[in-house]
């Protein structure tokens, strides 16, 4: 990254690099206040000590080894698959608004990730199933949006609309299912609004598998989705099968939505924010907006769960000084995303 | 008023709907009154009803819990109803609704934090307070939205002004509350449970003063549907008209939104259904109905939030939004276009 520009003007590859160099150093930052800030409070080198498991506090080790670090790299995982599937999203359907939140693959998917757990196995931690369930919810729920916008699909405003209705229908059910099994409010909130809160190592060792394969699946179509970006008909001149790449993209980002559904739940405006500001950094060329939208997205994630851990440990409400507070993460990158949203609503808007 | 043909076919065309909506209302009100834990003999009831009779368990549960309840309910109703129609009517635009434009959630946060928060504020206040987020909810959603067309876009803007205003709401009762799922469910959804006399005695002064306002309001809306430029051209203030509309509109939401939460969708349909049954948009008629309308929607979906999981509780505004979103879902289909006229 310190190695100088060649040209005169910096060039799309070196501002990518130093793109995500910088993001990288972001991210470690963010992943160190994560580790060391919390209830109890570490010092770097404490932090250290207890990951290479040479500190003879057994309990920080516990702490920083079994409580933060799966948490942290669950928010690096899920970040980084909405953010993915947010750029692939706004790339196929050439919809600036696209995110997995808006358009109902999320709440899809966690609709029949309640259903399973509740009605065939209920042991988040340890099923591996999840993500597929999932899966199946996303797809059938994408399709179904899709249907109901018909052969008008290319009027962007509707397709979010009916998204957000349909998503408003579906956390409806998730809820009354959720109340009729008389969970908590610590599940319905994770499951209609994301939280990361009580996540281990069982749950990463189901997501980063998902996390790295569809990374890798997505950046062999990147140099694809480029073509499709230019249009049906010439993609299509150019030799590439238009509609064939468009599912297998389409399956791509549906999966990364389920696979972090499944571990985190529906967490919003994540898919959208990233992509955007990774665009408008290195440009909208995918082979290099997948991996920067990607990044950014985990920075955001994980800066937005620290914090919302550090309102919930420093910042007590009247009457609530001795109870324990947990911020769900959703609502910290609802309030971060949603005027975004609609700083990019008007823009469509008013360009109309 | 009744010399004009039209008005005349639409008078007597609103006298079915009418008969059939006070029909089912009877209906639902035998079932209200009737069902639950324990279940009411016929006898009993009307024991319990008219002459004030029967056990002392039954006379309590009907008189104190039952019947408030269910009053709560018909008043609740008609005003979201009422406010719907008029907000169709003011913005001419067939889509919206108090909670799609923010003006629920607003008022739904503000007293989501005079619960958390402790204020101590009096309980006939609270509803001044509702007002207040609400309009805030309202103007911020119509702001933002200046200068776009179509019904769509801002449709879009206040759904993501409600996403922020929930997720303060969120952040409120994550923070304040120890686990307190009512308190969530009763401010983002809407519930009608647990509710007496007291919030019927609340409600009904407002119920009394807003519906004979929204009712003087009704001329203004016919010539707002015929469009901006031939309402002005008729000698309306369309701007001023518009905003004292919406006013009023906040004012029936923030009342309702204070003793029972943000109730979706009734205010959205009870005007489509209405309009549907009339095969009319004349604001006269339309507005009493579809008042009647929300009435009879709303009490009916709270016994189906009280009964059909007993002994659970289902909070009600899970109902309305599950059948009324996918009910407004086809509406959108019709509309196919981008911009939605009277």
């Amino acid at each position: 990254m310190d190695e100088l520009p060649r040209k005169k003007a910096m060039s799309i590859k070196v501002r990518f690099q130093m793109t995500i160099g910088i993001l990288l150093i972001a991210l470690a930052a963010f992943v160190i206040l994560h580790l060391a800030f919390g209830r109890t409070m570490m010092s770097l080198e404490e932090v250290l000590k207890a990951i290479l498991n040479s500190s003879e506090d057994r309990g920080r080790h516990h702490i920083v080894w079994n409580l933060r670090l799966p948490r942290v790299l669950i928010a690096i995982a899920s970040g980084l698959m909405l953010g993915l599937a947010g750029a692939i999203l706004q790339v196929i359907m050439r919809n600036p608004l696209a995110e997995p939140g808006l358009i109902g693959a999320s709440a899809g998917s966690v609709l029949f990730v309640v259903l399973w757990m509740l009605y065939v196995s209920g042991d988040m931690s340890t099923n591996a199933m999840l993500p597929f369930v999932a899966l199946l919810g996303g797809v059938i729920t994408v399709g179904g949006i899709y249907f109901l916008n018909g052969t008008n699909g290319n009027n962007n405003l509707r397709l979010v609309l009916t998204g957000v209705i349909v998503t408003s229908i579906l956390q409806s059910a998730t809820s009354l299912l959720l109340l009729k099994s008389q969970d908590g409010l610590a599940s319905i909130l994770l499951w209609n609004f994301g939280s990361l809160n009580g996540r281990v190592w069982a749950q990463w060792n189901n997501v980063w598998p998902w996390a790295l394969v569809l990374f890798l699946l997505s950046m062999l179509l990147a140099r694809k989705a480029a073509l499709l970006q230019l249009g049906d008909s010439i993609a299509a001149g150019l030799g590439l099968p238009v509609n064939r790449t468009r599912l297998m993209l389409l399956l791509i980002a549906a999966a990364l939505t389920a696979a972090s559904v499944s571990v985190v739940g529906a967490i919003g405006f994540i898919g959208l924010i990233g992509p955007h500001i990774a665009g408008l950094l290195i440009g909208r060329n995918p082979v290099y907006l997948f991996p920067a939208s990607a990044l950014f997205s985990a920075v955001l994630l994980v800066a937005a769960d620290w914090i919302g851990q550090s309102i919930s440990v420093n910042f007590y409400l009247p009457g609530m000084e001795h109870h324990v507070t947990t911020l769900p993460v959703g609502a910290v990158t609802t309030l971060m995303g949603a005027p975004f949203f609609i700083f990019l609503l008007r823009r469509t808007l008013v360009k109309k | 008023m009744m010399n004009k043909p039209h008005s005349a076919l639409a008078g007597r065309r609103i006298l079915l709907p009418v008969f059939i909506l006070l029909f089912v209302l009877a209906g639902v009100f035998a079932v209200s009154m009737k069902f639950g834990t324990p279940t009411m003999t016929m006898h009993g009831l009307f024991d319990v009803l008219l002459t004030g009779g029967g056990e002392e368990l039954g006379r309590m549960i009907v008189r104190e819990i039952r019947l408030p309840r269910f009053l709560l309910g018909l008043l609740v109703g008609a005003m979201l109803a009422a406010s719907g129609t008029l907000m169709q009517g003011a913005m001419n635009n067939r889509l919206a609704g108090p909670e799609l434009l923010g003006i629920s959630a607003g008022a739904s946060l503000t007293m989501a934090s005079i619960t958390v928060f402790h204020m101590p504020i009096a309980f006939q206040f609270h509803p001044l307070f509702g007002l207040t987020g609400g309009l805030a909810g309202g103007a911020a959603v119509v702001l933002s939205s200046r200068g776009s067309k179509g019904a769509t876009g801002m449709l879009l803007m206040g759904m993501s002004v409600t996403a922020i205003l929930n997720g303060l709401l969120i952040v409120l009762i994550a923070l304040g509350t120890s686990n307190d799922v009512n308190l969530l469910y009763t401010y983002l959804l809407g519930s009608l449970a647990n509710r007496s006399w007291e919030h019927v005695d609340r409600m009904l002064p407002w119920f009394l003063v807003m519906l004979p306002v929204a009712m003087f309001f009704t001329r203004a809306i016919n010539l707002l549907q015929l469009g901006d430029d031939t309402a002005s051209g008729l000698g309306l203030k369309v701007d001023r008209t518009r905003i004292v509309i919406l006013i009023v509109c906040a004012g029936l939401v923030a009342i309702s939104v204070a003793q029972c939460g943000p109730i979706g969708y009734i205010s959205l349909l009870a005007p489509h259904l209405t309009r549907l049954f009339l095969r009319s948009s004349d604001a006269r008629f339309v507005l009493p109905l579809s008042a009647l309308c929300g009435a009879v929607m709303l009490t009916a979906a709270d016994q189906i939030a009280r009964l059909l999981l007993s002994p659970l509780e289902i909070p009600v505004g899970v109902w309305t939004t599950l059948v009324g979103g996918s009910l407004f879902l086809i509406f959108l289909q019709r509309h196919r276009g981008g911009s939605i006229h009277g």
